[in-house]
């Protein structure tokens, strides 16, 4: 399986400050892969992420969950360090029964929305989004908020 | 000094960070650093042109300052304003004043963020108005209450620290006159300088730029340029080893307006209005809840009154679904403005134009215009007007400030109103391929190139480093480290070592607040000991 490095859930993606320092963590991520359902079919949400990219200097690439678990699954490329991001729960969840498998997930943006509660400053979901994150973690792979590299890791028990 | 002018300089204070004269960012880039500051500080307590060379000086210290992301690293206003008042109150020299800038500064963050969590209060009441569809009570929420109150906040602060403070200098200068001490503290103002240049480099020194560092300090050493010559020279190297093609250009050519509808309901003083709330305001409230979100808002309403006014449903939904999120660099942020006005227009017209249109354009586009604009403006514009000006204002220049602000402005604004127009006359495709295409990245690399330069100029003609270090045998100095060493190889070569050490340090994460006690300590340390002088 390919080397994963990162995975987070962050409804910015990769724009931001906040994004920029974890791109400079130990582990050295030196690709971007988004996994989205609707992004890889948004042509001016692709050119937008792929400016951003070019100002990072950092390769970016925007798949649906079948082929990112078809892509996560192939062989790991030496020196290939990826940084797997979602801007919701679900995607990951699925990679997840599709047999990719995800050292540990962190949470970083999700804002408020119809629908959603809000639970922190940075953090609201849904009660689908809550059953996702149960899923997760009883799929064994765990969740904790943590906004930048340099933050403590918290756990998600007051989302649950 | 007298109540008079204590009030006068808490006022002004009080003014450079407000949103008033000259907008959010036109006010943030000239009355608000110390280079002008400098200037009127100085014509409060009657010495000008003094006044003028203390704040440019202490400006150099602040050149590498990035505001972005909701951060602000040093905030310079404090360091400057009332860096000033107690040079110019205790007869200090420009070192010294420098030492004295630094403490200063860091309170000047520390208020910053007190601001910005103070304000969350008054979002609380905006998101009421927002649901309620009030567009009109918006600029309270965003101007005038947080304005107000920041105000008296400011004020008896600055008024505290000037009065008091400019005493407390006085008789501490009075009390260290001729002493070690105060020669220690003038040696440690020397170096200070470095660590200013070396937090700029943080954003500069890379790649082909690199090189132009040494470039510049051999110019300014061996050469003995000044640095507007450097500038002037570097400026049109760095034009040709960059180099532009027509390619860079295209997106610039005249097109049709592809926004077919196009003034059939918003009139220009609509948009200008728009604009202008916007580069005036949109950080009025900023906070950490939504940054610039009401701002944005607040800015949209003269475009919601013209397509909505009266009619309250549709007023509350325009509020609503603009009220989010929003934090990206002023001027391109005008042209984000331009397209949604345009897009609340086709709305209105009838065409479908969905909630998610707006998110997803905001929210997609306002990373990538941080990311060039910030840099831009904060790094291209302002620093490389400010080094010309110092240098002039340095010389006693007192009418440097004054053009520096009025060129800031024409470029910024006349950039601003420009993007505004385009976003609205040809929309998000166009703003995108603007930014698909190389030119901004070319722009950064000239200035990148420029800057480090520069840098190396900088460093050569501010930052003060001389051993005193000497051997003598009889009367008869038989070697000087200073002299007989390092001018020997290059004049003011310390200054170069001394910046790229800090430089080292600033890269490799030590926090520049950190970094400026360390080289303050070791500065003072070393002039006690008279080892540099």
């Amino acid at each position: 399986m390919r080397t994963i490095v990162l995975t987070r859930i962050d409804e910015r993606l990769i724009h931001g400050q906040i994004a920029t320092q974890w791109l400079k963590i130990k582990s050295n991520p030196n690709y971007i892969l988004i996994v989205d359902e609707k992004l890889p079919n948004d042509m001016l949400q692709k050119r937008m992420l792929q400016i951003v990219a070019d100002q990072l200097g950092i390769a970016v690439e925007i798949k649906n969950t079948a082929d990112a678990a078809a892509f996560l699954k192939e062989d790991a490329q030496d020196g290939q360090n990826i940084m797997l991001m979602s801007k919701i729960p679900g995607p990951l969840l699925r990679l997840i029964r599709d047999g990719v498998h995800l050292d540990e997930i962190i949470l970083g943006n999700m804002g408020m929305a119809a629908g959603r509660k809000r639970f922190t400053r940075n953090i609201s979901a849904s009660e689908a989004e809550l059953q996702e994150f149960r899923e997760i973690t009883s799929a064994g792979v765990p969740i904790y908020q943590q906004m930048v590299p340099t933050d403590p890791k918290k756990s998600i028990d007051n989302l649950l | 000094m007298s109540v008079l002018q204590a009030t006068l300089i808490a006022l002004y204070y009080c003014l450079a960070e407000s949103p008033w004269p000259f907008g959010s960012m036109g006010t943030w880039a000239t009355i608000d650093r110390p280079l002008v500051s400098g200037l009127f500080v100085g014509l409060i307590l009657g010495d000008p042109v003094q006044g003028t060379i203390i704040g440019a000086t202490i400006n150099i210290m602040y050149l590498g300052v990035i505001s972005a992301g909701g951060t602000l690293p040093e905030d310079s206003s404090m360091a400057g304003i009332m860096g000033t008042a107690f040079a110019l109150a205790g007869g200090l020299d420009t070192n010294a004043a420098l030492a004295l800038a630094v403490p200063l500064g860091v309170i000047g963050s520390v208020v910053w963020i007190l601001t910005m969590t103070a304000q969350c209060f008054v979002v609380q009441l905006a998101e009421k108005w927002v649901n309620e569809g009030k567009a009109n009570r918006l600029m309270i929420a965003d101007v005038w209450l947080p304005q107000g109150v920041k105000a008296v906040i400011r004020f008896a602060l600055a008024y505290v620290i000037v009065y008091f403070g400019s005493q407390g200098v006085v008789s501490a200068a009075d009390a260290l006159n001729g002493s070690v001490v105060l020669q220690a503290l003038s040696a440690m103002g020397g170096i200070l300088p470095a660590v200013g240049i070396g937090m700029m480099l943080l954003t500069i020194f890379k790649g082909k730029a690199r090189i132009f560092l040494f470039l510049g300090f051999f110019a300014a050493s061996f050469l003995q340029l000044n640095t507007i010559a450097i500038a002037a020279i570097f400026a049109g190297v760095a034009i040709l080893v960059v180099g532009f093609t027509a390619d860079d250009f295209a997106a610039f050519h005249k097109t049709e307006k592809t926004n077919t509808t196009a003034y059939k309901l918003l009139k220009k003083d609509d948009l200008r209005r728009m604009w202008l709330r916007w580069e005036y305001y949109c950080e009025s409230c900023y906070n950490y809840e939504n940054m610039q979100g009401l701002g944005f808002t607040n800015a949209m309403v003269p475009v919601f009154n013209r397509l909505y006014g009266g009619d309250k449903e549709e007023m509350t939904a325009a509020l609503q679904r603009h009220y989010m999120f929003f934090n990206t660099d002023h001027d391109f942020g005008g042209m984000i403005m331009g397209v949604c006005a345009s897009m609340e227009e086709q709305k209105k017209l009838g065409q479908e134009v969905e909630d998610e249109a707006f998110t997803s354009l905001k929210s997609g586009l306002m990373g990538p215009c941080a990311g060039i604009g910030d840099t831009l403006s904060q790094v291209v514009l302002i620093p490389v007007l400010a080094v010309i000006f110092i240098n002039l204002a340095q010389n006693g220049a007192t009418w440097a400030p004054i053009v520096y602000t009025i060129l800031f402005l024409l470029f910024f604004y006349g950039a601003g109103y420009w993007m505004m127009k385009l976003g609205y006359e040809q929309g998000g495709e166009a703003i995108i391929r603007l930014m698909e295409s190389g030119l901004f990245k070319k722009v950064i690399e000239v200035a990148n190139i420029l800057g480090c330069a520069v840098a190396g100029a900088l460093i050569c003609h501010y930052v003060t480093f001389n051993w005193t270090v000497s051997i003598i045998q009889q009367d008869v100095t038989i070697f000087d480290l200073q002299t007989g060493v390092f001018d020997a190889i290059c004049p003011n070569l310390m200054a170069l070592i001394v910046t790229m050490v800090i430089y080292k340090a600033i890269k490799d994460g030590k926090k520049t607040s950190w970094v400026m006690l360390v080289t303050m300590a070791v500065g003072f340390v070393l002039g006690l000991l008279h080892l540099i002088g």
